[in-house]
């Protein structure tokens, strides 16, 4: 890249990971945008790489789902990691998601342990979205 | 954009540019924004570096934050990852269009700095007459200058207006910074400040100033507690009377006073204050002191850049041996703290300060270490120093006994 024409022309993108493993067996969903990337019982780790494009909005969605606590007090999903271009959002900015599940434990947690869904969403380009999370200050708008 | 004291109009607060540029009110600004620095953002665009940009390109190399990365920050860019976040960038599709046209915009300016003139108390030794009145009649009169630099272009209520005029369109105006002279008794001040009380942008620009804390004035005070957001820049290069010798002549226990008495109002009005220093090789052995001040009062710091101007006071004029001294103190000290390894761009964050200034120490570290020697340069900081301390009826050597043997041996 050597100059605005050249960088136009790049075809820019994001590098995702997420990497999930079980403690037992438990009933998993992983989305990444409407993309169901993995459905049923999660039995050893799993490892996502994806690249993504660089504007474009971003949903992880990672459910838990029939887990009978009754019978069943273990099983629970653990999300070792997600990055996007080396920036760690777990487990470093684990707060950013949004943890809901049927016994309201809504702590940042990276270990999911309830039936329910965590939840990252990214409304706007990454790096927009970074430079406001980790306090870059100002965000001139054009106008 | 920059207007200097003498009304010159220029790309950037940080650039440095060797011929003159277009005066504001013999130029309109908007035509200087939109027309002359085209040439600027196609050369931008064009991936070409700047020759204006090379006191920035000096500081990222000895780890200090530029004032070009500030500014890309500001519009989400950073150097580190320079292509995602510059694609990225809401101002992207304003780019691509400026492309295509050559380098035009159809922008505003929206962040500014102001000289305001040279309407000056002080004459700072490493100042100069354009932006020191009471520095330039004594470079005068001891006949370093043949005549006086032309009037501060405030001095001219039409070019004031004009600004006004302009800043009232800019509906994303953002920040505007001012420096003198002195920013507090300079009339334009008060001018300025009032006109945007009066369009209502109490609420939606952040001032910026900088005073050489000899000043209290609590007309202006008043004014500036308007509004909602004011960073504050506190000129200071020591915290022992070597500051009445440099920033002549300024008394280092008045001078502390006002700077205790404009952090606490700080501190009541959620202002963000910061000491802004002048670093020359008068005061090397100064800054570990201030960086302590710095950090233990959780005041952020920042130095423009590593002296550029006048050559005879740069850092670099010292010897290897003195240098290694002051650093070995400043290492010492830098030591007792972790560090954050990744740079810290946004000094302004209240949650990061102490690191930010760490992390300006070591870049001074890194530059004592490292900048080109240039002690051949000493004789004339001698010269220079001796008609002053003539003119002055003063003696560098009665703030910096340390300095004897070596200014001596230099001239003095």
């Amino acid at each position: 890249m050597k100059n605005f024409s050249d960088l136009l022309a790049t075809d820019l993108r994001l590098n995702f990971n997420l990497t999930v493993q079980p403690v037992g067996t438990p009933d998993t969903e992983v989305w990444i945008n409407q993309q169901l990337i993995h459905h049923g019982c999660l039995r050893g780790p799993i490892s996502i790489q994806e690249q993504l494009p660089l504007l474009s909005e971003l949903l992880v969605l990672i459910k838990l789902k029939n887990k009978i606590y009754s019978s069943d007090s273990e099983s629970a999903i653990v999300i070792d990691q997600l990055s996007i271009d080396g920036f760690d959002i777990v487990p470093m900015w684990t707060q950013l998601a949004i943890y809901t599940n049927d016994q309201h434990v809504d702590s940042p947690t990276a270990y999911l342990g309830f039936n329910g869904e965590w939840r990252l969403e990214i409304n706007q380009p990454f790096y927009q979205w970074r430079h406001q999370v980790t306090g870059q200050g100002w965000l001139f708008q054009p106008g | 954009m920059r207007i200097t004291a003498d009304g010159q109009m220029k790309y950037c607060r940080w650039s440095k540019t060797d011929h003159l540029t277009p005066i504001i009110g013999v130029t309109h600004p908007l035509t200087f924004f939109h027309k002359d620095m085209a040439v600027i953002r196609q050369a931008m665009l064009d991936g070409q570096p700047l020759l204006g940009c090379n006191n920035c390109y000096t500081m990222e190399k000895y780890g200090k934050v530029s004032g070009r990365q500030k500014q890309l920050l500001k519009t989400g860019i950073t150097v580190t990852d320079f292509a995602k976040s510059c694609v990225s960038s809401s101002f992207a599709p304003e780019f691509e269009k400026s492309l295509q046209q050559k380098g035009h915009t159809d922008l505003l300016p929206m962040d500014w700095q102001i000289d305001l003139g040279n309407h000056c108390n002080s004459a700072c030794v490493m100042c100069d007459p354009i932006s020191s009145s009471r520095l330039a009649s004594e470079f005068q009169r001891i006949g370093f200058i043949n005549k006086l630099p032309p009037p501060s272009w405030t001095e001219d209520q039409s070019k004031i207006d004009l600004l006004i005029e302009l800043l009232g369109k800019t509906s994303g105006l953002a920040y505007l910074h001012f420096i003198g002279g002195e920013t507090l008794i300079t009339p334009g001040f008060k001018k300025i400040l009032k006109a945007l009380v009066k369009n209502d942008f109490r609420n939606q620009i952040t001032i910026g100033l900088t005073t050489n804390l000899t000043v209290w004035d609590s007309e202006i005070n008043q004014l500036l507690c308007e509004f909602d957001q004011v960073h504050l820049g506190m000129s200071i290069e020591s915290m022992t009377r070597v500051n009445d010798y440099v920033r002549y002549p300024s008394q280092i226990q008045s001078v502390t006073d006002t700077m205790h008495r404009w952090i606490e109002l700080s501190r009541t009005q959620g202002w963000i204050p910061t000491i802004r220093t002048t670093p020359t090789a008068l005061t090397a052995g100064e800054l570990l002191e201030i960086y302590k001040f710095a950090f233990n009062n959780q005041v952020g710091i920042e130095s423009c850049n590593f002296l550029d101007e006048p050559q005879t006071l740069r850092m670099s004029v010292l010897p290897v041996h003195v240098r290694k001294q002051i650093n070995n103190e400043l290492k010492q000290w830098i030591q007792k703290h972790p560090i954050n390894q990744s740079q810290i761009i946004n000094h302004r964050d209240p949650s990061h300060v102490q690191q930010s200034v760490l992390q300006d120490a070591v870049s001074y570290v890194n530059y004592l270490d490292q900048c080109p020697d240039e002690t051949h340069l000493l004789p004339g900081t001698m010269q220079y120093l001796k008609k002053l301390d003539q003119s002055r009826g003063n003696c560098v050597l009665d703030y910096l006994p340390e300095y004897e043997e070596l200014f001596r041996s230099a001239g003095y």
